[in-house]
């Protein structure tokens, strides 16, 4: 055996450990990291979901600001609804059904961009200004509009307008909510930021493994309704799907206390529990 | 044949004190030392409860002179136009103190009410250390002088004001330029204003408004908290076997062996907590204020919208009120939301409130007006009180149970006056004689 073979399985060997001591140092440096970015220990709790098969996009960390708003539900529809041109509208429980008589074919890719100007008609649909397009809530067949309310938007079937398109893209009928006299109760305050309502969300036990967070939103969402009316908090709207599945679950975070929100339809004041 | 001679023993040279080094790096990091233990979190209700020091320790008003020297009171609309104003206080470069002037009402006055400037007030004196939680600790420096007024001139980049009203102290700020664009944008904000006038009230300084004033009644939800609550968050002791009950009426009293007593009355729905433990006992304007917020903080109760509001040197008693539009809520028996008391060395006892003020609800009922100050003095003199009792006066809301719902509170605006060392509201005076 030469000096030369005896050098040559020395150097492999050395090669080995380095590589070895390598990865225990980049393994090290991970663990520093955690350390450092202890941001109020978010990253960590973050780490661990991912580390449950919860499927996270990037989460900003800025605190907005909201209020309490309120909105009244009342006839307006039903007493404007004259005014609306080519349709069969009906007036049903505080919502607007409407058939129209010729189908109107919308975009087909983005059935919105057709139905933002549609929506400027006042004999097509009433208050149309006052609705924003909701991605997240439409789907192929059924395109849906929320109210808008102080620079945000409302999520509730109270406050909301529902297309139906059938599959040549054109819209057959659509269904109408409106809340009047939307004003805030109080002034503006600090909400929670995203990251912290999902780590909330997910401390509450109530994001399961192998789930997907398909979309948050801050907006605003029924507290509770006082006779006609109705009072609402904003909320963090978290959409989870589980995986292999393409229904969504929605969760919902009181934006401000970082509360859970169970969903509950209570009139206060006929809620026999809270009458004693 | 020469180069590939020396390349193996290069290698493995390298290859040695590559190992080396890196061993050398593993053994010293302590991270591979660190303790594995995960810090307990606090739940997350906690967490939001808790409110820092510069939101519980802030001014209460900001009154608003114009260019023409006429006052307003810029009332919550949309914003919370303090927080607006204090937003823009965050970056005061190089602070330099000076006093202006001592003991000399002229001059105090003619700072205070100097045309274009917002002055912010506190509800009650405070000291440096606590401005300091405002101005993000830029005033770190500065001698621990006590507080209760704050001067922004809208035109000048590089002063403001301190006011001490007791001796009638104003300090001058120095500072480095700054823009002064933040803060004209808060005075376009969306909100009320009330005509107002800043003088004497029995030799002391005072906001007086000038017109009627129109109030917002309001009804709120309330939150509803248990004894059970704060049973484990305060007398969380190693073992809780150790807690005893007792009832009395509609008294409830929970101990443990020795030092700490937590009670309830569950008719009037307060809770008191007192803590026998040895405690700092200390004495100072500054030193209580910390002392309380540890205790405040401790208890869990919902701070939303709770600010600091008075100190009593005597009892070393400080309360703390909800405020709604930037107006303090009281209790008909003049309380507010909590408020901590050190007794001595070995007494601590905090008095709080079980139900407190949680979402606002649309009321149809239209606003109130109130009388200004120097009419409902006037009526308050005629009625047969003599004014040199009439210590201080602020706008409120009186705190009243719904008839429709237990959950439900009503607030109706109205005066209030320090009267024989309570608050009492204007219209129960009226109606004492």
């Amino acid at each position: 055996m030469n000096f030369r073979r005896i050098e040559i399985i020395f150097l492999v060997t050395f090669i080995a450990i380095d590589i070895f001591l390598f990865g225990m140092f980049r393994k090290n440096m991970d663990m520093q990291a955690d350390n450092v970015s202890q941001g109020g220990s978010d990253s960590v709790i973050i780490k661990e979901m991912r580390n449950d098969q919860i499927k996270v996009g990037n989460l900003s960390r800025k605190n907005e600001t909201a209020f309490y708003i309120s909105g009244e539900q009342s006839d307006v529809l039903r007493n404007q609804m004259g005014q609306l041109a080519n349709q069969t509208p009906q007036f049903v429980g505080h919502e607007l059904e409407s058939e129209l008589k010729q189908p109107i074919s919308v975009n087909k890719t983005n059935p919105q961009k057709s139905i933002n100007k549609l929506l400027t008609d006042s004999t097509f649909v009433l208050f149309g200004d006052q609705y924003v397009y909701s991605k997240d809530l439409s789907t192929s067949r059924n395109i849906v509009y929320n109210q808008k309310a102080l620079g945000s938007s409302i999520y509730s079937s109270e406050a909301q307008i529902r297309f139906t398109l059938n599959s040549n893209h054109q819209i057959v009928s659509y269904t109408q909510s409106y809340l009047q006299g939307i004003k805030s109760l109080r002034e503006s305050s600090e909400t929670i930021s995203e990251t912290r309502a999902l780590i909330w969300l997910y401390q509450y036990n109530e994001i399961p493994n192998n789930t997907t967070v398909a979309w948050t939103s801050l907006g605003y969402t029924k507290l509770l309704s006082i006779d006609g009316d109705r009072v609402f908090i904003p909320t963090w709207i978290i959409a989870i799907r589980p995986q292999n599945s393409t229904q969504v679950q929605l969760k919902r975070i009181n934006a401000f206390t970082g509360g859970i929100i169970k969903e509950t339809d209570e009139n206060l004041k006929n809620n026999p529990s809270s009458m004693n | 044949m020469r180069f590939s001679k020396y390349l193996i023993p290069l290698a493995l040279t390298i290859a040695v004190v590559v190992s080396l080094t890196l061993s050398v790096v593993l053994w010293t990091n302590p991270a591979n030392y660190r303790n594995n233990k995960q810090q307990t979190a606090q739940s997350p209700q906690t967490q939001q409860m808790i409110k820092p020091k510069r939101y519980v320790y802030t001014p209460v008003q900001a009154l608003h002179t114009n260019a023409d020297g006429t006052q307003q009171i810029m009332v919550n609309k949309l914003v919370n136009t303090v927080t607006e104003v204090k937003k823009t206080m965050h970056n005061y470069q190089n602070p330099k103190i000076k006093t202006l002037s001592k003991n000399s009402k002229v001059d105090y006055f003619r700072i205070a009410n100097q045309t274009d400037s917002i002055m912010l007030n506190y509800s009650d004196t405070v000291s440096m250390r606590v401005v300091n939680y405002i101005v993000k600790n830029h005033f770190r420096k500065f001698p621990n002088y006590k507080i209760n007024r704050i001067i922004l001139p809208t035109n000048n980049s590089t002063k403001l004001y301190l006011l001490y009203d007791k001796n009638f102290t104003v300090y001058e700020v120095d500072v480095k330029k700054r823009s002064l664009k933040p803060l004209k944008k808060v005075l376009k904000m969306d909100m009320r204003t009330q005509p107002a006038s800043f003088k004497l009230l029995n030799n002391k300084p005072a906001v007086y408004v000038t017109t009627s004033v129109e109030m917002q009644p309001y009804k709120y939800l309330i939150d509803r908290q248990s004894d059970d609550y704060y049973v484990s968050r305060l007398l969380n002791t190693q073992d809780s076997t150790n807690v005893n009950v007792k009832r009395r009426r509609n008294m409830t009293i929970y101990g443990d062996q020795s030092s700490l007593q937590l009670m309830f009355n569950s008719r009037n729905r307060m809770g008191e907590f007192s803590d026998f433990r040895p405690n700092h006992n200390r004495k100072n304007l500054t030193s209580a204020i910390q002392d309380s917020y540890k205790n405040v903080t401790k208890l869990g109760l919902p701070m939303d919208n709770v600010r600091f509001f008075s100190y009593d040197p005597n009892t070393r008693a400080i309360m703390y009120r909800t405020y709604v539009e930037g107006f303090p809520v009281f209790r008909t028996s003049g309380f507010g939301t909590v408020s901590t008391r050190t007794l001595n060395s070995s007494a601590q006892r905090t008095i709080f409130s079980l139900d407190n003020l949680e979402v606002p609800l649309p009321s149809n009922k239209g606003y109130v007006s109130l009388p200004s100050t120097e009419t409902m003095l006037k009526r308050l003199k005629d009625h047969g009180y003599n004014m040199k009792d009439l210590q201080k006066v602020r706008l409120g809301y009186t705190w009243k149970k719904d008839t429709t719902s237990p959950l439900l509170i009503d607030l109706n605006p109205d005066w209030y006056i320090y009267y024989h060392k309570q608050w009492r509201s204007y219209t129960s005076l009226m109606n004492q004689y």
